[in-house]
């Protein structure tokens, strides 16, 4: 199976423009839960800087400090607006993820690709809405 | 003996963050003449507690000597009783062009096995330091796991089984380096085993099948979200020196569903001590908002191990994956060497050099890892 290897290595190179849609489900099920939520960083278990990501309210609670749904009690603890929505260049979580003047680049054990970054800061320009 | 088990609780003590989980090693299948993991293990997918067969294996094939027993026989759990631990720790370097070189120590697992077998019925549980509990304030039950605890029944070492409870559902090659793409991207990533029921049949040495439903850990909701459906067979080939599986695999989670469907293929060498191991899987996800296309992924898988001599195997591994397949940017490749040693029984000591590529990221990772079994 090295040609798949090799395929798929390949394949990086091509292929279409980010055309994504920029909503939290999306950004939430494609790079927050598979690289955030995993035990020993952001989950129920863990809870490193209080933040919880197992569910996606409890993501976006933790990340912007609103509810999901506007009335309704927080899920988890907001620690930080690691989201200024409108503002990706002014929130933490994007200078986490590159790893720009923090101490620590986010996620730790491995980082999260360039173009998935570039759909979480087209979320927070978008307003950052929980859609 | 009472000095033995007191300098093992303060192992275990010791480990009380960082603590991972490790599985089976399938390098181990065919290269010493055993066709299926169920010769050396109890589970029916391999991995964690071993049999009175693989403990003689750990000393005769896989080691350089000594007494695979349970405390090196110092004493002999009764029949329907067995027991058995696993102690990990490493110190390494990781070089990543966000931090610089960090340097790492740390315990990697501490579990404890125990299985105990009335008739065809078994009742397997592992208990385990877990890895860091953060909460400010936590109860002295949150450092404590149980990666692993079912039922099961299987009145024949081969034929039909049925298993409940918690573990991993049987997919693909299962292997012990947690970090594997086709660990950490298919939802088999340290403490992401699942709840659920899996039954199967196991033909001798000829081939074997497997089913599980299963749903994510509702009390501390590890890994992906929901539930799901996976299946596996893999036929041995070529006098038991080859084998060739297919699984697939659902998780359905409540805003995206995910499709796998896969294959394996492992080919021992013995004129040349060369084990190959090699997995392909392909997925489609979908995600439940306005113009999401569905998303096709893939990870590809190639293990190669060199039996140098008794106790001593250096492995290559190449991996690469894509999170979508039509999107520029979201590959990612790992290659990987390391050295095995098992001087005796219950010892191992690993090295291991990692280097890893993304498009926007290259991390290099050596470790060194001391590993003792009970």
């Amino acid at each position: 199976m090295a040609w798949a290897i090799a395929a798929l290595a390949t394949m990086g190179a091509c292929g279409r423009e980010d055309d994504r849609p920029a909503t939290f489900t999306y950004v939430y099920e494609t790079v927050i839960a598979p690289s955030c939520a995993t035990i020993g960083c952001h989950n129920k278990v863990s809870q490193t800087y209080g933040l919880q990501f197992e569910t996606k309210e409890g993501a976006y609670a933790g990340l912007t400090g609103q509810a999901c749904d506007e009335g309704s009690d927080l899920p988890g603890e907001a620690v930080a607006n690691y989201v200024r929505p409108g503002d990706p260049d002014r929130s933490q979580l994007i200078s986490l993820l590159y790893g720009d003047d923090v101490p620590r680049r986010m996620p730790p054990d491995r980082g999260i690709s360039e173009v998935d970054i570039e759909l979480v800061e087209r979320w927070i320009l978008e307003g950052a809405r929980c859609d | 003996m009472r000095l033995g088990v007191l300098r093992i609780l303060l192992i275990c003590a010791a480990v009380m963050i960082f603590a991972g989980t490790a599985s089976a090693y399938p390098q181990f299948q065919f290269s010493t003449d055993n066709a299926r993991c169920t010769m050396c293990h109890f589970s029916p997918s391999g991995g964690g507690l071993v049999n009175a067969w693989g403990r003689e294996e750990a000393a005769d094939t896989i080691s350089r000597g000594g007494d695979g027993a349970f405390l090196g026989g110092a004493w002999e759990p009764p029949e329907w009783l067995a027991l058995g631990a696993d102690l990990r720790a490493a110190t390494g370097v990781k070089d990543t062009p966000a931090e610089g070189i960090d340097t790492l120590l740390f315990p990697m697992q501490a579990d404890v096995y125990s299985r105990a077998e009335f008739g065809p019925v078994a009742l397997t549980l592992t208990l385990g330091l877990r890895k860091q509990a953060r909460d400010r304030n936590p109860p002295p039950l949150a450092y404590v796991a149980s990666r692993e605890h079912y039922l099961m029944y299987q009145p024949e070492p081969s034929g039909l089984y049925v298993r409940a409870g918690r573990f991993y559902a049987p997919y693909g090659l299962r292997q012990v380096d947690h970090t594997n793409y086709i660990r950490r991207d298919l939802g088999f990533y340290t403490d992401e085993q699942t709840y659920g029921v899996s039954g199967g049949y196991l033909k001798d040495n000829e081939w074997e099948l497997h089913l599980s439903a299963f749903i994510r850990d509702p009390l501390f909701s590890v890994g992906p979200a929901g539930s799901g459906l996976a299946a596996m067979y893999e036929k041995r080939f070529h006098d038991d020196a080859a084998a060739w599986g297919v699984q697939s695999k659902v998780q359905l989670g409540p805003d995206s569903q995910t499709y796998w469907a896969g294959s394996t293929f492992k080919y021992w060498m013995p004129s040349l001590d060369l084990l190959l191991l090699s997995e392909l899987d392909i997925g489609v996800q979908r995600v439940d908002t306005p113009n999401a296309d569905p998303i096709a992924k893939g990870i590809a898988h190639v293990n190669l191990t060199h039996f140098i001599t008794t106790g001593l195997m250096l492995g290559t591994t190449l991996e690469a994956k894509h999170g979508d397949l039509t999107l520029r940017g979201k590959d990612a490749e790992a290659a990987t060497v390391s050295l095995q040693y098992f001087p005796r029984a219950h010892y191992e000591v690993m090295v291991l050099a990692k280097a890893e590529r993304t498009r926007n990221t290259s991390d290099l990772l050596s470790l060194l890892m001391f590993h003792y079994y009970l």
